[in-house]
């Protein structure tokens, strides 16, 4: 390699570590946290308290497939008992799983900047009220969106992410070749010379797995940026129709008020349709209630499918009238091609939420050691500027 | 850093943006089958271009290299695009 290319490599190297390495760091460490987002959330419910109170460890639940139709009614109907999610456009209900046990109501009231939360007790069916911006939501609003409203923060974490790929490659271009790297940690010396072999170590140990997350998280973040050229080129220059294809719109209130069908025999066809056409275990996590009241309303049941890279709360959804219990469609993501498949990846690869705790704790410590990787990037560079000012 | 090298730099990054778009679409006109897994393709095919493209230029010791490359690229993803778009 030439080395005039190897030092703009460098260079480059250095000028993006340096004007980015804080808000990189920002974000490894917030993503590191976010490993444990669904013990975080359970920490900060109201359950969490109600079980200290009582003396209790928080209950465990295995699978809301066993869940009973009666039961679900008497949870939607304690949730439109206290709050109005039969005059918003959507009401999510998260079910309860192995980690969580709790009914999880989530929606936007009408002029409300922030969501509204609010839980049921899974044992008892108690009503638990509500709760504000919890601790996991602000840890994650930051490695999201830099916690900036709108879709600004999402596409600037995203275009950092790029630049940490970046970052990433330029890094291997110019320390190839140096195998040795792997195991020289020199504690003895200067402050820059330990910094530098920390920061040369853990990136070539973990390169996969930095690689990795800076490339799903750079796509999660610019694919609002880079998919309509090619959305529009599959649909000849509509651009209306194009983003209808990729973002079906919401089903619309008409104010055209309707009976809705027993909540019991909604939840009891779904899942007998959902039996009948996945074949492999799956597990409900969320429904949805969209328009509920009218007439064009529909309740949605998605969910997760085990050991497969598919998002969680997105791996199907079966989609029912809420007026007359018919089923509308059903998507599963298992039936999708080979780059929606890729794309349905990138989320679940992430997070690292497609499997047990082990994962989740090697996600953790290969998150410590990007952070790691971050902060003696800049350490580095801090240590040479004081060295140039002394010579 | 001077301030030649700091527009470099960017213009890099936007140039590869460029010809990785026209690429990506060209892929996208080609393929056939649903249209959700062809724009997915697309932006598969446009976001690797685009840091393929924007490493290779940020080695490149003189702008006229890569800018070169850009519109020669760029060419031939019109040429794709324009033949996928009459077939």
């Amino acid at each position: 390699m030439k080395k005039e290319q190897l030092g703009l490599w460098l260079q480059a190297h250095r000028f993006l570590g340096v004007t980015l390495g804080i808000v990189i760091f920002a974000t490894c460490l917030t993503g590191t946290a976010m490993v444990f987002r669904d013990e975080l959330r359970l920490w900060c419910s109201p359950l969490a308290q109600r079980s200290a109170e009582l003396g209790e460890r928080a209950p465990e639940f295995s699978n809301a497939r066993e869940l009973e139709g009666e039961e679900l009614s008497r949870v939607v109907q304690s949730f439109l008992a206290e709050h109005p999610i039969d005059q918003v456009s959507r009401g999510l209900i998260l079910l309860p799983d192995n980690r969580d046990a709790l009914y999880e109501l989530i929606y936007q009231k009408p002029q409300a900047k922030s969501l509204t939360r609010a839980y049921i007790d899974a044992r008892d069916l108690a009503y638990l009220g509500e709760s504000s911006v919890q601790a996991a939501d602000f840890i994650f609003a930051i490695h999201a969106n830099l916690a900036l409203r709108g879709k600004l923060g999402r596409t600037l974490v995203g275009i950092m992410g790029v630049f940490m790929l970046l970052l990433i490659v330029t890094g291997v271009l110019i320390h190839r070749k140096k195998i040795k790297n792997l195991f020289a940690l020199r504690w003895v010396g200067t402050a820059r010379r330990f910094y530098t072999d920390a920061h040369n170590a853990m990136g070539l140990w973990g390169l996969p797995f930095h690689f990795m997350i800076a490339f799903t998280g750079a796509i999660l973040g610019v694919k609002s940026l880079l998919v309509l050229v090619p959305a529009v080129a599959e649909f000849r220059g509509d651009v209306r129709k194009a983003k209808q294809e990729l973002r079906p719109p919401a089903v619309q209130r008409n104010g055209e008020m309707a009976t809705m069908a027993p909540i019991a025999q909604l939840w009891q066809e779904g899942m007998a349709k959902l039996d009948e056409e996945i074949e492999q275990d799956f597990v409900p996590t969320m429904i949805s209630l969209d328009a509920w009241g009218e007439k064009p309303a529909v309740m949605s049941i998605s969910g997760a499918i085990p050991g497969a890279l598919l998002p969680e709360n997105e791996a199907f959804s079966l989609r029912l009238s809420g007026v007359d219990a018919k089923v509308k469609d059903l998507e599963n993501g298992l039936e999708g091609g080979m780059f929606r498949r890729g794309f349905d990846a990138l989320a679940p690869l992430h997070y690292g939420d497609f499997s047990g705790w082990s994962l989740r704790i090697l996600y953790f410590l290969f998150g410590i050691s990007t952070t790691i990787l971050a902060a003696t990037g800049l350490s580095i560079w801090a240590q040479r500027q004081s060295q140039l000012k002394k010579d | 850093m001077s301030v030649r090298w700091w527009l470099w730099f960017l213009l890099s990054m936007v140039t590869a943006l460029v010809p990785a778009l026209v690429l990506g679409a060209a892929v996208t006109v080609n393929l056939s089958g649903e249209h959700l897994e062809n724009v997915v393709a697309g932006l598969f095919v446009t976001f690797i271009a685009w840091i393929g493209l924007g490493v290779w230029s940020l080695g490149q010791a003189k702008f006229w290299r890569s800018g070169a490359l850009f519109l020669l690229v760029t060419l031939i993803g019109v040429l794709i695009a324009a033949v996928g778009w009459k077939v």
